[in-house]
């Protein structure tokens, strides 16, 4: 399965990249939404799960989701990640019908999260 | 005339008078009824009041020579005996009294006399008298008789109109309290009702003048000076009638002390003036014809300070009425008490929206802190579950990686807490500040020697000594943190500018970078500013160092700001106070 983190925060890349390939998957990564939406429009690497951050200078995720989705090219699961306050994430979560991930999280909770959105596909 | 005859028209006259209502047809009617009982060609009568001679009625006189006649004899003259007398005068010829003081040549020939006081309840109330010409028959006893009774008849319409009159005047008087008091309660409704001092004004000024009847009314307001200006503020009942007065107020406005509204706002007290015509001090009658004579005005006081006058106006002469002017008074005080209502409540309103203000702020602050303590959270929290489940899959070269991203992070939340704590520190006031004598020269050129490299030179101008008066600590971490932003997101050449502008000196620390987006300049100084723009060129800063700077700056008396550098780059510059001496 192919996945692609977006994320202005590098260390944030990294860590979702460790845990996706520590599971045996494919992870992209992404530090803008422009650079995340060329990966979604090329058939090469579109994703199965799409992690995206909230707040990201220029464009942010749920503007990036909802281009993504008037271009179709919206993957199967979507995961929003963010350190926004959980009740405000859960909020922008809702709107937009997608699961969520509040920062800070360990691995395990990620597994969980990720166990939980993909209905024991993934690890 | 026979007794029958005479006692008819007693009777009658008991009728005739007792139904009049005003005291000088009570008077032609007992002198008609003299003359016509006693034959007389003339008759007079008199009535008195606490201040003299109130009324005076001729008959049987045309009107030139009624106009000719004296005015009622300020000594005794005939008249006058009867009434020092309080008893009859009957004469066969006027001319032989000697208290008589005889009548200009060309009047009336005047020869028989007969004059009665109106008594009543022992009270002189006036006097009757009657004449007749020479060569008719003198005036009888029965005559004096008739006219004794006539008299007392007299006396008891004089007094029925006399207590008819008092009853007038009391209703008068009532229906006026009536009035003021409506008026109280209609201002004190409108001004209630008044969404803002001036709507109270004009409901004011048009609620006296409705109730008055004074046709116009103006207000002038108290400005910063202590004077006086005129408003726009009007009542008319006509305005073209007043439009020379209108226009003369509007150019006028009035120091304190002069003219009406200068001396209400002086005396804090209501005045009237009966003719501004007459008034030395009233400069709007000075122009010429300003179509008003009686004024009163009254001050509205706030906070025992007048704010504004009222004033009102009628084109007749008008002597005071104390009852207006006392409740003049009261709606005054009404009026002021809407102000001071309305001005605690927009110091009310000015509170609310500072403390809204500063609960958002402090909402937004505390999301946003929490963002920022979160993310290095997330990477610390992260890689170190990450080692533990994954130990044996993680290579040895990413177990570094993820221990030096765990350092990392580490260190940044560690500064990110200290520069909450700073900036806490220096909102609250509690900021400890030692200011003395720093030569910001020499400090700035041993700051920057430790912060460039030898690939990124800082170069620093000026002149080689320069004293300020601030705490060395907090101008270090100025410099520090000007220059090390500069390393951070500038590009070289980077420069410490040091400039003695006289009683201050600046530090501007300039570089050649990108500079700083136009619309991002507003709010460079602001808490978590970088973060919320998203820089991701120095994940390692913390968003509060350009605030914190700010706050120190302000602790010591300066101030901080930027600017564009030329062609490209920015400049960041403090400005603190220069050293006058210990």
């Amino acid at each position: 399965m192919r996945f692609i983190v977006v994320d202005n925060e590098p260390d944030t890349l990294l860590l979702v990249r460790a845990n996706v390939r520590a599971w045996g998957h494919e992870c992209l990564i992404a530090s803008s939404a422009a650079e995340a939406m060329g990966l979604l429009q090329n058939p090469e690497t579109r994703p199965e799960v799409l992690l995206l951050d909230v707040a990201m200078p220029v464009t942010d995720g749920p503007t990036l989701l909802r281009q993504a989705r008037a271009e179709g090219v919206e993957p199967p699961i979507v995961l929003l990640v963010s350190a926004v306050a959980p009740e405000d994430l859960q909020v922008i979560a809702e709107e937009l019908g997608v699961a969520w991930l509040s920062k800070p999280f360990t691995a395990e909770r990620f597994r969980q999260k990720m166990a939980e959105v993909t209905e024991g596909a993934v690890p | 005339m026979g007794a029958d005859a005479n006692l008819q028209l007693l009777l009658d006259s008991f009728v005739g008078i007792a139904s009049e209502r005003d005291v000088d047809a009570v008077l032609e009617q007992a002198v008609d009824l003299a003359r016509l009982s006693t034959q007389a060609k003339y008759g007079a009568a008199v009535a008195l009041d606490d201040a003299g001679i109130s009324a005076f009625v001729h008959r049987g006189m045309t009107t030139a020579q009624v106009a000719a006649l004296p005015h009622f004899p300020e000594g005794l003259g005939i008249l006058g005996a009867v009434l020092e007398d309080k008893a009859p005068v009957r004469l066969e010829v006027l001319q032989e009294e000697p208290r008589s003081v005889g009548f200009p040549l060309g009047h009336v020939p005047m020869h028989a006399f007969l004059g009665v006081p109106i008594v009543f309840d022992e009270r002189l109330l006036g006097a009757v008298y009657l004449t007749k010409p020479p060569g008719q028959p003198a005036f009888t006893e029965d005559d004096e008789v008739f006219m004794g009774a006539l008299a007392r008849q007299t006396g008891a319409a004089l007094e029925a109109v006399a207590l008819l009159r008092e009853r007038e005047t009391e209703i008068a008087d009532r229906r006026r309290a009536e009035m003021l008091v409506r008026l109280l309660q209609v201002v004190a409704v409108a001004a209630n009702q008044a969404g803002s001092v001036e709507e109270a004004l004009q409901s004011c000024i048009d609620e006296v003048c409705t109730a008055t009847g004074w046709p116009v009314g103006h207000a002038y307001l108290r400005a910063p000076d202590g004077g006086l200006v005129p408003t726009l503020f009007w009542h008319f009942d006509e305005p073209s009638r007043f439009a020379n007065f209108r226009r003369v107020t509007e150019g006028t406005p009035l120091e304190l002390g002069v003219g009406l509204p200068g001396r209400v706002a002086a005396s804090g007290r209501a005045e009237w003036i009966t003719d501004v015509t007459g008034d030395l001090n009233f400069p709007r009658a000075e122009g010429g014809d300003i179509e008003v004579r009686a004024a009163f005005a009254f001050p509205v006081i706030v906070d025992s300070e007048v704010v504004a006058v009222l004033e009102f106006f009628r084109p007749e002469p008008t002597e005071p009425d104390d009852a207006v002017l006392e409740v003049m008074e009261i709606l005054a005080q009404q009026v002021g008490r809407v102000a001071e209502r309305e001005l605690a409540s927009r110091a009310l309103e000015a509170v609310n929206n500072e403390l809204r203000l500063a609960d958002q702020l402090k909402s937004d602050f505390v999301s946003m802190a929490s963002h920022e303590l979160r993310t290095p959270l997330t990477s610390i929290l992260g890689f170190s579950s990450t080692l533990r489940d994954y130990w044996d899959a993680t290579s040895d070269e990413d177990k570094l990686d993820y221990l030096d991203v765990i350092d990392r992070q580490a260190r940044r939340l560690s500064r990110l807490v200290n520069d909450l704590l700073a900036m806490s520190r220096i909102e609250s006031g509690k900021l400890d500040v030692r200011r003395t004598r720093v030569d910001v020269s020499e400090l700035a050129r041993a700051a920057v020697s430790g912060l460039g490299d030898a690939a990124v030179a800082v170069e620093v101008t000026g002149p080689p000594h320069l004293d300020v008066a601030a705490d060395p600590d907090h101008v270090e971490q100025i410099v520090v943190n000007f220059v090390g932003n500069a390393l951070k997101y500038g590009d070289p050449p980077i420069t410490v500018q040091l400039v003695d502008a006289g009683d201050t000196v600046e530090v501007r620390v300039c570089d050649a970078g990108e500079g700083i987006p136009a619309e991002f300049v507003p709010q460079l100084f602001e808490k978590f500013a970088q973060a919320s723009t998203g820089s991701t060129r120095g994940a390692s800063g913390t968003g509060l160092g350009l605030s914190i700077v700010r706050g120190l700056a302000r602790a010591n008396g300066g101030e901080t700001w930027f600017e564009p550098n030329q062609p490209t780059g920015a400049v960041f510059g403090v400005r603190l106070p220069a050293w006058r001496g210990a």
